[in-house]
């Protein structure tokens, strides 16, 4: 299988659904794509099973502020040099890259590493959907380090987390984000095809083009059969009451009244991503399954950051992999780690 | 001698098909007219403001000022003709290189406008440190370049130049240094964060620039022809006005204001905050949905001309049934006769069956001759405008986000084709002065001002930068033209950052107020 430019905005689709309102902009980095695959052709997508298990393969991502990549665009080579640098440092040669984060931004740039580097794309990922901290990962769970990790920023200053454990790591980086200019092109958690079989979330990129295609069949078409198939639902259509975005100390709120219903109530907590849904006071949906919100009318999807009141959406649920239901995974990426304190077994 | 008090306003629109005009006392419409849409700007204009004359007699002395909306621009957009070759520099190596400038532009208005597109060194990290410097040699390069090509006018953008606009400003210095004659467009003083974006309506800005020197020119003979010495404003996106020196130096700033004074106009006129407006012209049908008195945001990015841009613009869905539609059996539109309805329809003696024609044949409407239809098949041209009825119907649906009873309110003049109840639509309004509700929107808008930046907090505290960005605000507005005792903030938005530490909001705030007029 192969990711062509002719995948692309069914993939874009795809991520900004996985993003569960965070995540980023697809939009010009589904353009940056386009145009890299125009000029190196399409990039193959595999299996890890397709690699030899001693292949090293290294995660990449773009780390921090999503609204700062609006504005400072990526040059290309900070991706590059930071994947080219994790190799120095280790003294191996990657075989492959893989996603860390397989939703938003972070769906894309990858299959454009893969084209730069003239690798092919494992088609696996360590969230499966958009989390804030890049320790919460799958990788995390099997005990794969992310360290030594490698940030690079524009002007290619880079930084080397040489060690530490996954949660050092993400500590470290987030100091280092300020001063990189809040986002950077990151090449961590690198592994063995072997590893990546055992320990990553497959199937993530494919899944995430067959969620844009059904996206995007729902916004043409209406039909909205196809979000069940992917094991989604309609949670809620209502119109946005109030909004109050997140701040430094606490939780955003969003409450949404009902379209036909007006006594029935949704509240949403959020923060970069959607994480809790009470419809009258009852969980329907929270992390880590994923909570979208889509435009009622064009089914597009709606950000965190850009909900506003009087804004008419659908509120759509979908599963996250099993992995973070087990207790760990809850541990790790679970509403608790959100500050969110439900009582057991919910 | 007596004084005149100057106590009247005029508000035109001009379509592709035909230019509205309105004379206001205060919010009573005194006169309406409406005329076609001429290729040379000015007699259009001054054949609407004749036809007011002559409708409701006034002293040229008595006319507070003169509100004007226009697709000019938006047209020349579409139709990429008409523009300025232009060229762009933006100031960000060795960030945004994977992203060059126009990278998403459809082919024909790259080309059109020559696909001059330069990356050079400099631009400011959100937190206003430097990228890289600004290099005055190589903007100097640049200069030579555009010197030799014959390049006019300029866009400059510049990596957050919203949090800092130092060096799109020295730039432009270094630019207008080497090359007196040029058009500078500054992305800060255009868009919002979001470097594409804002380049992209920079880059729109700067090759209407030219045209803008035309059309404003245009008017303003308009005026004099007829004696009429007050004010002239142009109507903005967002329904507010700008003035004739501002509309020179930012004609992007036109876009869409059509379909947002056509809704402000309808609001006026119905009295209601909350409803679908449905606006039939003489090519396209536009459908919009007022809440709270404002025409709902489109939530999506903004496309003009195929280019994307922040620019925040009514959310309307449009399609092509207009007055001057042409019927085919039972197909009409999407192609219309325009401006040409008056000398083509079958009602004028023409020999071209039109949307009009069917309304005639119908009794929906009186027009032209209607003997000259009297031909037409009565079940045929029922059944063609029940299905007329019934797209326009399902456009509307489409826009409706609620079960809630939506009133429809409909205007414009192509409206004829509509009967008084809707599929599914009981309450359809047709406010008097219906056809010219977009004049009206344009007579009766104000003035406003808008920040969008990221700031700091630290050095500040929240309280200190949200008062920050509302005094910039009000202040944009009175600089604007805003009487200051009436500008007041009309909407305030915070954003935190998303994933980084919480030391950096974006802050949006708008201020509006009244046109201040110099009393005569």
């Amino acid at each position: 299988m192969e990711i062509a430019s002719a995948d692309l905005a069914d993939l874009a689709a795809g991520a900004t659904l996985l993003g569960s309102g965070g995540g980023g902009d697809t939009v010009s980095a589904a353009i940056l794509v386009r145009r890299v695959l125009e000029r190196y052709g399409p990039v193959r997508l595999v299996a890890p099973s397709e690699l030899d298990p001693d292949d090293w393969v290294i995660t990449v991502a773009a780390i921090g502020a999503i609204t700062v990549m609006l504005e400072r665009l990526p040059g290309g080579d900070e991706f590059v040099t930071a994947v080219r640098t994790l190799e120095r440092w280790l003294g191996v040669r990657a075989s492959a890259v893989q996603g860390m984060e397989a939703a938003g931004f972070n769906a894309l740039i990858p299959v454009a590493v893969a084209a730069w580097l003239d690798l092919p794309l494992v088609d696996a990922d360590g969230m499966g959907r958009a989390f804030p901290r890049l320790d919460q990962t799958v990788f995390t769970l099997s005990e794969v380090p992310a360290a030594p990790a490698v940030l690079v920023d524009p002007s290619g200053d880079t930084v080397i987390i040489g060690s530490g454990d996954n949660a050092a790591v993400e500590r470290l980086a987030r100091a280092a984000l300020p001063a990189l200019g809040a986002w950077a092109a990151s090449a961590l958690y690198p592994m063995r095809a072997g590893q990546v079989e055992r320990a990553a979330l497959t199937g993530s990129f494919s899944r995430a083009i067959r969620l844009g295609r059904m996206l995007r069949t729902a916004q043409r078409t209406r039909a909205r059969a196809g979000l069940s198939a992917e094991g989604g639902e309609i949670l809620f259509s209502g119109a946005v009451l109030q909004v109050r975005q997140r701040t430094p100390y606490g939780l955003g709120v969003a409450t949404l009244e009902h379209t036909r219903d007006r006594e029935r109530t949704l509240r949403i907590e959020l923060a970069d991503e959607f994480l809790l849904a009470l419809d009258d006071g009852s969980i329907v949906g929270c992390v880590p399954d994923l909570i979208s919100l889509v435009d009622t009318r064009s089914w597009q999807p709606v950000s965190a950051d850009r909900l506003t009141p009087g804004r008419h959406v659908d509120v759509l649920r979908l599963p996250a992999p099993a992995r973070w239901h087990e207790p760990a995974g809850r541990a790790l990426a679970g509403p608790a780690a959100f500050g969110l304190y439900l009582p057991e077994g919910m | 001698m007596t004084r005149i008090e100057r106590t009247l306003r005029i508000g035109i629109d001009v379509g592709g098909t035909n230019t509205d005009a309105v004379l206001m006392d205060g919010t009573a419409v005194l006169a309406e007219v409406k005329t076609s849409t001429t290729d040379d700007v000015t007699s259009g204009i001054v054949a609407a403001l004749r036809g007011l004359a002559s409708a409701r007699e006034f002293a040229p002395g008595q006319i507070q000022a003169v509100m004007i909306g226009t697709t000019h621009f938006t047209n020349a957009i579409v139709e990429a003709s008409r523009l300025t070759e232009t060229a762009v520099i933006r100031l960000a190596l060795p960030a945004t290189r994977a992203l060059p400038p126009m990278v998403d532009w459809p082919d024909r208005l790259r080309l059109a406008i020559g696909d001059h597109g330069y990356l050079c060194h400099g631009g400011h990290e959100f937190d206003g440190r430097v990228i890289a410097p600004i290099d005055p040699e190589e903007i100097k390069k640049v200069a030579a370049d555009l010197h030799a090509k014959g390049v006019r006018s300029v866009a400059i953008s510049s990596v957050f130049s919203p949090v800092s606009a130092e060096f799109e400003q020295l730039a432009a210095d270094v630019l207008r240094a080497e090359l007196p004659e040029v058009h500078i467009s500054l992305s800060h003083e255009i868009g919002r964060i979001g470097l594409l974006e804002r380049e992209n309506a920079t880059i729109i800005n700067a090759c209407l620039r030219d045209l803008a020197d035309g059309i404003v020119d245009a008017f303003g003979t308009a005026l004099q022809t007829v004696g009429i010495d007050a004010p002239l404003f142009l109507s903005q996106n967002d329904g507010t006005l700008m003035d004739v020196e501002y509309t020179r130096r930012y004609p992007v700033a036109t876009f869409a204001s059509g379909p947002t004074n056509s809704m402000r106009g309808a609001a006026f006129l119905s009295g209601l905050a909350d409803c679908a407006v449905v606006d039939i012209g003489g090519t396209t049908t536009d459908v919009g949905v007022l809440a709270r008195g404002f025409p709902r945001e489109s939530a999506t990015e903004v496309d003009l001309g195929g280019v994307r841009s922040n620019f925040r613009m009514p959310d309307v869905l449009s399609v092509g049934i207009g007055g001057g539609s042409r019927v085919r059996g039972t197909a009409v539109g999407p192609d219309s006769v325009g401006y040409e309805l008056t000398r083509r329809a079958l009602v004028f003696g023409g020999d071209t069956l039109t949307a009009t024609d069917l309304a005639v044949a119908g009794g929906l409407a009186e027009i032209g001759d209607p003997g000259l239809v009297a031909h037409l098949d009565r079940s045929a041209v029922r059944a063609t405008l029940a299905r007329i009825a019934r797209d326009v119907a399902e456009i509307v649906d489409r826009m409706r986000t609620s079960a809630a009873p939506l009133p429809v309110v409909v205007v414009g003049g192509g409206s004829i084709l509509l009967p008084d109840e809707l599929p599914g639509f009981p309450d359809v309004r047709r406010p008097d002065h219906f056809a010219v509700a977009n004049a009206i929107g344009a007579a009766i808008a104000q003035v406003g001002g808008e920040v969008d930046r990221i700031f700091a907090i630290g050095v500040l505290t929240r309280e200190e930068v949200l008062e920050h960005a509302k005094a910039e605000a009000l202040d944009k507005a009175v600089a604007a033209g805003a009487r200051p005792e009436s500008a007041q903030i009309v909407e305030v938005d915070e954003v935190p950052i998303a994933y980084l530490p919480g030391n950096a909001v974006r802050i949006r705030v708008k201020a509006v107020g009244e046109l201040e007029v110099a009393r005569a």
